[in-house]
C-alpha cells in the first residue's frame, strides 16, 4: 500500500465478511433445510457478520446459481409461499472443502501470532 | 396480509423494490428472485405489527434493517471477490470524457480517412481495417447512448427516492410551520438530517445536482415541494434535460437554462464539465464528512470539514483516492488538466466550520476556466487566470426559466 493510502478497512472487512458469510450459510444449511427468513435472522445474530439483512439474499441467489444451494416453495397459511433453502450434493462437497481450508487458515494464523505452538 | 397496509406504504414498498430491481439488473444479478425474497422478508417483518396498520414509519424501520437498494446490491457486489481496487471504491462513476457530439462525428471522420488509405494502398487489408474501425466506432457511440440512458434512469430513481422521503418527512411532522397538525415538506438540509443514507444513495451516484424548494402549508393551501435535478455532466449531449418532481410524484423534463448552455464547445466543454462534476462530488463528500463527525477539532459534536486526503481516507470512502495530490492514482487528474486545492477552517464557538475548494487549470494556455465551490455548494468560475473566490461569477444556478416562475419559497 503506497504511503499516501491507508489500508481501506471498509473494503477489507467487506471482502472478509463475504467469504465468512458463505461459510456460515453452508454450515447452517448442513443441519437441514431452512426458511430463507429464518436463515437471515440467524445470521444477523452474529455480530459484525451481516451489516444489513437484505444483503444476504443476493448472496443466496448467487450460491444457488453456482449450484451449491437449491430452493423449494412451501405454502403458507398466512402469506406468500415460503422459500426454503437446502444444500445440494455439490454444496455439501464445497462445504467440506471450505471448512477444511478455514481450519487450516485459522491454525496457521494462530501459529503465526503465537497463540498456538 | 396486504390489506393491513396503507396505500402510501404499499407504494413506498413497491418503489423500494423497484429500485432494488434496477440495481440488481445493473449488476447482472437475478433481480426477480432477489426482489421476491426481499418482499417475503419484509412482509414477515410486518407480522410483528399484530393488529396494526402498516404505516410508512413501520416500513421505514424495517427497511433500515434490510438496507438501502444500493447497499443490498452494491455492498454485496463489492464483496463478490471480483477484481477490486483496494484504494478506490469511487462513489460516483462518470462516463468517459467524450461528448456524444464527438462520437457522432467520429465515424464519418474515420471512415473518410480509411477510404483514402484503401485507395492509396489499394489493398484489401485497408478495407478490412475500415470495417473494424467502423464497427468499433459504432460500439463506442452505442455505449455513449447507454451511459446517457443510465444516467437519466439513475437520476429519475433518485428523484423518486427523494419524493418518497419528502412524504415520510411530512408524515413524521418534523416541520409544521402553521401548527395545523399537518406536516410540511423539508429542505435538502432537513432531509439530510432526517435520513442521510437515503439522501446520499439518491444523489451520490448521479452526475446531476439536486436542489429542493418547499412551500409550507397555509390555512388555504396544501404544502408542496419541487425537487430539481440539473445536469452537471454537460458534454454527453447538448439537450440533457433538467428533471423535476413535485408532490404529485410526476417527473417532468425541461431544457437547461442559458447559463448551463454557455459552457464552451469541446474539448474545453468536456474538460470543464468533468471538473464541475468533481467539485459537486467534493461538496457532497464534505457535507457527509461533516455530518458523520469524522473530524471534530473543538469537540463540540459538530463535525468539521476535511482535507482532500481526509475525505479520501475516511472509513466511509467519501472520495476517490485519485483526488489526493501525490497519490499514484492522481495521474488520472492529468487527463483533464486540473489541480484541486482545498482550504478548511474548523468550527469555533463563534464560527461555523467552512471550506472552499478551487480547481485550477494546470496550463493557462489551454484557456480553461478556474472553478470554486464552498460549503454553500454553489459553483463559481473565473476566466483568463483571474482571482477566484466567493464573490466570483456563479456558474450554475437552477433559479432560471420555468423553475423560477414557480412562486415557491427558497430554502437553502
Amino acid at each position: 500500500v503506497p504511503a499516501d493510502n491507508k489500508l481501506n478497512i471498509s473494503n477489507w472487512t467487506t471482502q472478509l465478511r463475504k467469504g465468512v458469510l458463505e461459510l456460515c450459510i453452508v454450515d447452517l444449511l448442513a443441519k437441514g433445510e431452512l426458511y430463507g427468513y429464518d436463515l437471515v435472522k440467524q445470521l444477523a445474530k452474529i455480530k459484525g457478520l451481516v451489516v444489513t439483512e437484505g444483503t444476504v439474499y443476493p448472496l443466496l441467489t448467487r450460491l444457488k446459481k453456482a449450484g451449491l444451494l437449491e430452493t423449494h416453495l412451501v405454502e403458507s397459511p398466512s402469506g406468500p409461499a415460503r422459500k426454503y433453502y437446502a444444500l445440494t450434493r455439490e454444496g455439501r462437497k464445497s462445504r467440506k472443502l471450505m471448512n477444511d481450508y478455514w481450519r487450516e487458515l485459522v491454525e496457521g494464523i494462530d501459529t503465526l501470532s503465537g497463540d498456538k505452538k | 396480509m396486504m390489506e393491513k397496509w396503507t396505500a402510501e406504504t404499499e407504494q413506498a414498498l413497491e418503489d423500494y423494490l423497484a429500485e432494488v430491481e434496477h440495481c440488481a439488473l445493473n449488476k447482472g444479478d437475478e433481480a426477480a428472485e432477489i426482489v421476491s425474497s426481499l418482499r417475503e422478508h419484509i412482509i414477515n417483518e410486518t407480522e410483528e405489527i399484530a393488529g396494526e396498520v402498516v404505516t410508512l414509519d413501520h416500513l421505514r424501520r424495517i427497511l433500515a434493517a434490510v438496507g438501502t437498494p444500493e447497499s443490498v446490491i452494491g455492498v454485496e457486489e463489492k464483496s463478490s471477490g471480483e477484481a477490486e481496487d483496494e484504494i478506490d471504491p469511487a462513489p460516483v462513476t462518470f462516463p468517459p470524457p467524450m461528448g456524444k457530439q464527438d462520437l457522432a462525428k467520429r465515424p464519418r471522420t474515420l471512415s473518410v480517412g480509411c477510404v483514402v488509405v484503401a485507395i492509396i494502398l489499394g489493398a484489401p487489408v485497408a478495407l478490412f481495417l475500415l470495417a473494424i474501425i467502423v464497427l468499433l466506432t459504432f460500439r463506442v457511440s452505442s455505449q455513449a447512448d447507454v451511459s446517457k440512458m443510465s444516467l437519466l434512469q439513475n437520476t429519475r430513481n433518485g428523484l423518486h427516492s427523494l419524493a418518497n422521503l419528502e412524504e415520510k418527512f411530512k408524515a413524521a411532522k418534523v416541520r409544521d410551520d402553521n401548527d395545523d397538525g399537518i406536516g410540511d415538506y423539508g429542505s435538502l438540509v432537513e432531509l439530510n438530517e432526517f435520513d442521510l443514507s437515503t439522501v446520499d444513495s439518491a444523489t451520490r451516484r448521479s452526475a446531476y445536482a439536486f436542489t429542493i424548494r418547499v412551500s409550507p402549508g397555509t390555512d388555504s393551501t396544501e404544502p408542496g415541494f419541487l425537487i430539481t435535478a440539473a445536469p452537471t455532466w454537460l458534454d454527453l449531449d447538448e439537450d440533457l434535460p433538467v428533471l423535476t418532481i413535485d408532490q404529485t410524484g410526476e417527473i417532468t423534463d425541461s431544457q437547461m437554462g442559458p447559463t448551463a448552455k454557455a459552457i464552451p464547445s469541446p474539448p474545453q466543454k468536456s474538460v470543464e464539465s468533468r471538473t464541475i462534476a468533481d467539485l459537486n462530488l467534493i461538496a457532497r463528500a464534505q457535507e457527509a464528512f461533516r455530518r458523520g463527525i469524522f473530524l471534530d477539532k473543538n469537540e463540540d459534536r459538530e463535525g468539521d470539514y476535511g482535507t482532500l486526503k481526509q475525505l479520501a481516507s475516511s472509513p466511509a470512502n467519501l472520495l476517490s483516492a485519485e483526488f489526493i495530490p501525490g497519490n499514484p492514482m492522481h495521474g488520472g487528474m492529468v487527463v483533464y488538466q486540473y489541480d484541486f486545492s482545498m482550504v478548511v477552517a474548523a468550527g469555533t464557538a463563534d464560527e461555523e466550520p467552512s471550506f472552499f475548494c478551487i480547481a485550477t487549470p494546470r496550463s493557462a494556455s489551454m484557456g480553461f476556466r478556474s472553478f470554486f465551490v464552498d460549503q454553500t455548494g454553489v459553483i463559481r468560475y473565473a476566466e483568463d487566470g483571474a482571482p477566484i473566490g466567493e464573490d466570483s461569477a456563479v456558474l450554475y444556478s437552477t433559479d432560471q426559466g420555468e423553475i423560477e416562475a414557480l412562486d415557491f419559497e427558497d430554502v437553502p
